[in-house]
């Protein structure tokens, strides 16, 4: 018994966890080889789009204000205003307004001699303040090109965006005005709002000032340098820096000149991604840790009723023939329990058996042995009255010591308990002469044997107690007239004796009892016969014929009425051929 | 056994750590394409996470109206985009207007700084040309022009030198070709109204007027807004008759209209209306063209390019084209600028890159490709590059009479448009040539409002 319950647990957890593990491993190689690197590619794709949407926005604010301006300059009356052709102020003030809409806050007009100033809301404005902007603002070089400002007003430094533009002539080149727009910050609030916590945005200018949000120095951002240097560059560009540290990108707005820089650390952009990957590893392995107990759960279960039984097995091997599987298992183990169980049993009763037939056979053994010893006396002795019976002519006695001379030397048979046929008959003969003898007239006796089969061997002594028990029960009710036939006949590959009494016969149930006690074990037929009257002869012959012949006989009794007829077939064991 | 399953796990192991490790990116920076195309409006077309490394070119341009500058200008987009496919890419703003359109879209653009990178047509109205240059709004091709000898080859040298500035600059490209302006005329209401050929002096073609009158037709096709183009054109053709016309519309802006060959010409063009339609007088150059091609008139005063709507069902009935036939004004006159124009440009609103893909387009307009479709289809000529027979035989027969005609000039003359000031012709001319023609002023008066708008012009043009 090699097999352990180690080595089948074990097994079971490789083949098991194996395929989980490997399935573990190609799942986060497969994360990490194709997901990764996808995902890190969607990543960069939607910053591209989210910079372009940004830059877009601020490219469509500004071209809102350039349509707005074109509206303006388009103007007859703001043309004419330039050319100095005449024009009433109250309609100038008019035309501000009607462009005072969406993401413009108010208008101003400034003449190109700084004389007069207009403005769509002039509630809203200090017009000293506009002319000192304008002067101070440097626009040489510049043609038309609005000039895009943040300026920080008001008492707690609120910042506020003015565009600043020239206003041309259409066709004549004359002096040029000024127009000036107060943008609304809510579009550059939008611009920088971001979906993720993970990312920042500012917009700067292109000498690198923030122009939004309000609050922070360069420095506060915390940006590399090298990114920062590509503001207010023509190329949009995005990094995912080699160190994987950070993304970033810088789109320009060409017209306005401002940057929008957004920049988010990388792993705070894939948390998601890291997220995703502890969750699937951490899923992965709480399946293998329930699997790992599962099969465990499993092999305990399969393997110890297995065990049980292979120590039993052992057990039985050694020797131990009581060994019997005393738990309760589940499932078919209990059906190989069982089975197991009834085995054994059965092996028991047969090694009892015969162990028993070893200790009958020791003591017939020795029985016969003694036997040997003093039949001889009496056998010598038996001889010599025979001689002196014959001398003096008593011719019964003559014939009765012949008949008990002849009976105890088929009776020792020289310790052999195997005789032929013909002198088991022989033997019964004898043995009914010396009966008639002592029950004088009390019945005659006929022997018929089949030479056929008379030199076929039989176990000896088995017609012997059969008529003794005709004679003390058969006849127990007359004085004479009794009659006993004993045949012998070959049948079915074997000798067939017929012993028949014309006695009173056998009750039905010890009849029933007698012709089913051929199915009995050896121990129920030791009880049988104690419990009964005189039967131990006819239990005797059967015991021996079942320990001699096992299958190989077969013994009936049946009433004839008057009478009885015992019937004994015995199977030719092949030493002779019947003729 | 337990050895053999630990060393099948510890190489899955190990191989799954090689391949997590093969798998780690490297950084990377990108250029995620240029904000070049953000001018004009334009969104920046470069696509996400590519550098796709094609610039795009923003230009306007006209695919409308009764002429063939929608052939011409569809032709050369799509050989140019072909032809510099990967490098630059133009994209069109097709406008949906004439040509007076383009160009107060074009003023507009100027006034917000937001020009396109490529201009052209600015001929048309020389004043806004010289705003461009005396305002930087224009870049130098200078270096470009002597760095390439094809495109010296085609240049007309009076173009070049006429668009070389005194400081050696060159803001706007010369000329590669030239077209005549002349008048297109009804051969059958001509040969109905028993006119045997297009008269060759004015007296014959007052008489010719009258005898289409007679005969039951429009002789003319004109109108007032617009500058009055088409009677203008007529009408100027009168100065290239004597040495004093001919000297006055050399000058470029004129500050003095009050002289007698104006005065003689104010005078032509009220009695051309005499022989025009009843809505030529308010009317724009629509209408007067759409007045010609429907068979209402008989003679439109207009340039060759004029001759691909002829054929086309849009504007003229089929088999229209070879009833016109292409003359040149009384006298053998036609009007030419013979390259004393500015023809095309590239604009500073927009990056380095935008601008040499600009200047590649100027570049692709002076090449044999384009100059010979564009002799073929609008009726500019080259003398570099002359037409084949093959392209003689391709040639509509308006274009070849028109082909015809230009050989037997006698005089040219410059067109007004190119030397006139803006104030002047868009201020005045468009309108007060409907009080002229009404008789609610002389046409001395007229000579006056015009000479007070061109002082006025070169007043403010000083500043």
């Amino acid at each position: 018994m090699k097999l352990t319950k180690n080595k089948m647990r074990n097994k079971l957890l490789v083949c098991i966890l194996l395929p989980i593990i490997a399935i573990f491993i190609v799942t986060q190689v497969s994360i990490d080889r194709i997901i990764r690197p996808y995902l890190e590619e969607l990543l960069i794709d939607r910053t591209l789009h989210m910079a372009e949407r940004r830059v877009e926005q601020i490219n469509s604010l500004e071209s809102q204000l350039s349509n707005t301006a074109q509206s303006i300059i388009g103007n007859e009356t703001m043309q004419m205003s330039l050319s100095g052709s005449g024009f009433a102020p109250a309609q100038i003030e008019r035309i501000l307004q009607l462009h005072v809409f969406d993401n413009i806050l108010n208008i101003t007009y400034v003449t190109s001699d700084l004389n007069h100033i207009y403005n769509a809301y002039p509630a809203y404005v200090n017009s000293q303040w506009v002319l000192e902007l304008i002067r101070n603002t440097d626009l040489s070089g510049n043609y038309a090109k609005p000039i895009w400002m943040k300026i920080d007003q008001g008492k707690d430094g609120e910042s506020r965006f003015y565009v600043l533009q020239k206003l041309r002539h259409l066709s004549v080149n004359v002096r040029p005005g000024y127009l000036l727009y107060q943008v609304r910050q809510e579009p550059l609030e939008r611009i920088i709002t971001t979906d993720g916590e993970s990312e920042r945005v500012f917009i700067l200018n292109s000498d690198g000032d923030i122009m939004y949000p309000r609050g922070f120095t360069t420095d506060e951002m915390s940006i590399p340098t090298e990114i920062l240097s590509h503001v207010g560059g023509i190329s949009n560009r995005i990094w995912l820096s080699a160190d994987k540290e950070y993304f970033a990108t810088v789109y320009t707005s060409f017209r306005i000149g401002w940057s929008v820089v957004s920049y988010a650390k990388y792993n705070d952009v894939m948390k998601r991604y890291s997220d995703m990957q502890s969750l699937i590893t951490y899923t992965t392995a709480l399946i293998l840790i329930a699997s790992s107990a599962l099969i465990l759960l499993l092999a305990l279960h399969y393997t110890r009723p297995i065990v049980i039984i292979t120590r039993a097995l052992a057990s039985f091997e050694n020797g131990k023939f009581q060994t019997r599987i005393e738990n309760r298992l589940s499932d078919e183990f209990e059906i190989i329990s069982d089975t197991f169980n009834g085995m054994a049993d059965r092996i028991d009763t047969l090694i009892s058996d015969v162990e028993k037939s070893r200790e009958d056979l020791k003591t017939a053994e020795l029985d016969s042995l003694m036997y040997q010893i003093n039949p001889h006396f009496i056998y010598n002795t038996l001889s010599n009255m025979y001689m002196l019976a014959r001398m003096s002519g008593n011719d019964q006695l003559t014939l009765l010591i012949h008949s008990l001379s002849s009976f105890l030397r088929i009776s020792l048979s020289k310790g052999s308990s195997i005789v032929t046929v013909q002198s088991e008959v022989e033997h019964v003969s004898c043995y009914l002469m010396i009966q008639q003898a002592r029950y004088n007239g009390l019945f005659t006796f006929s022997v018929d044997v089949n030479i056929g089969v008379s030199q076929l061997t039989v176990l000896k002594f088995i017609l012997q107690p059969i008529v003794e028990n005709s004679i003390s029960h058969g006849f127990s009710g007359i004085a004479n007239g009794g009659v006993i036939e004993v045949k012998a006949y070959a049948k079915d590959n074997g000798v067939c004796f017929e012993i028949s009494d014309n006695g009173i016969g056998i009750a039905s149930d010890t009849l029933n009892g007698l012709n089913s006690i051929g199915h009995l074990s050896s121990d129920d037929l030791r009880n049988l016969f104690r419990e009964s009257e005189g039967g131990y002869g006819i239990w005797n012959v059967i015991a021996r014929l079942q320990l001699y012949y096992g299958g190989g006989y077969r013994l009936t009794f049946e009433n004839t009425c008057p009478g009885t007829k015992c019937t004994i077939w015995i199977k030719n064991k092949g030493d002779v051929t019947i003729a | 056994m337990k050895k053999t399953w630990l060393g099948i796990i510890s190489a899955i192991l190990v191989l799954s750590l090689v391949a997590c490790a093969g798998g780690q990116n490297s950084g990377t920076e990108q250029n995620a394409g240029t904000n070049a195309a953000q001018g004009s409006g334009q969104q920046s077309a470069a696509p996400s996470g590519t550098s796709s490394g094609v610039v795009k070119v923003p230009i306007m341009m006209r695919n409308a109206g009764n002429d063939s500058q929608a052939v011409i200008n569809e032709f050369m987009v799509e050989n140019y985009n072909k032809l510099y496919e990967g490098q630059y890419e133009l994209e069109v703003e097709w406008l949906p207007g004439v040509a007076e359109d383009y160009r107060t879209k074009l003023k507009m653009l100027n006034a917000s700084n937001d020009l396109p990178a490529w201009l052209y047509d600015l001929h048309a109205e020389t004043a806004f040309a010289e705003l461009l240059i005396q305002n930087n709004r224009l870049v130098d091709l200078k270096p470009h022009f002597d760095a390439s000898p094809e495109w010296q080859r085609m240049a007309i040298p009076e173009s070049v030198e006429f668009n070389t500035t005194a400081d050696g600059k060159m803001y706007t490209s010369p000329a590669v070709s030239t077209e005549y302006v002349g008048i297109f005329y009804n051969k059958e209401h001509f040969q109905n109204a028993g006119i045997a050929s297009f008269p060759e002096t004015w007296d014959d073609f007052w008489d010719a007027c009258n005898k289409l009158k007679a005969a039951g037709y429009t002789p003319l096709s004109l109108h007032t807004t617009e500058t009055g183009w088409c009677p203008m054109l007529l009408g100027t053709s009168t100065m290239a008759l004597s040495d004093e016309g001919q000297a006055f519309m050399n000058q470029m802006f004129p500050t003095d209209f009050n002289v007698p060959v104006v005065i003689n010409m104010l005078d032509v063009i009220t009695r051309l209306f005499t022989y025009s339609t009843a809505d030529a007088v308010g009317g724009n150059y629509a209408l007067a063209a759409n007045n010609f091609c429907s068979g209402n008139t008989s003679m439109i005063p207009n340039g060759p390019w004029m001759v691909a709507s002829l054929s086309d069902p849009q504007f003229a009935p089929e088999g229209f084209e070879e009833k016109v036939g292409y003359a040149m004004y009384p006298g053998k006159t036609m009007l030419s600028n013979q390259g004393k124009i500015y023809e095309m440009a590239v604009s500073v609103d927009h990056p380095e890159e935008v601008q040499l893909g600009a200047i590649e387009l100027v570049k692709y307009r002076a090449s044999e490709e384009f100059i010979r479709f564009n002799a073929v289809h609008a009726g500019y000529f080259s003398t570099v590059v002359p037409l084949t027979d093959e392209d003689m035989e391709s040639l509509s027969p308006v274009m070849r009479e028109y082909a015809a005609r230009v050989l037997e000039i006698e005089r040219t003359l410059l067109r007004y448009q190119a030397q006139w000031d803006p104030l002047t012709q868009n201020e005045v001319i468009s309108t007060e040539l409907v009080s002229l023609i009404n008789g609610t002023i002389t046409s001395e008066e007229m000579a006056t409002k015009m000479s007070e708008s061109a002082a006025k012009f070169a007043t403010d043009s000083q500043g």
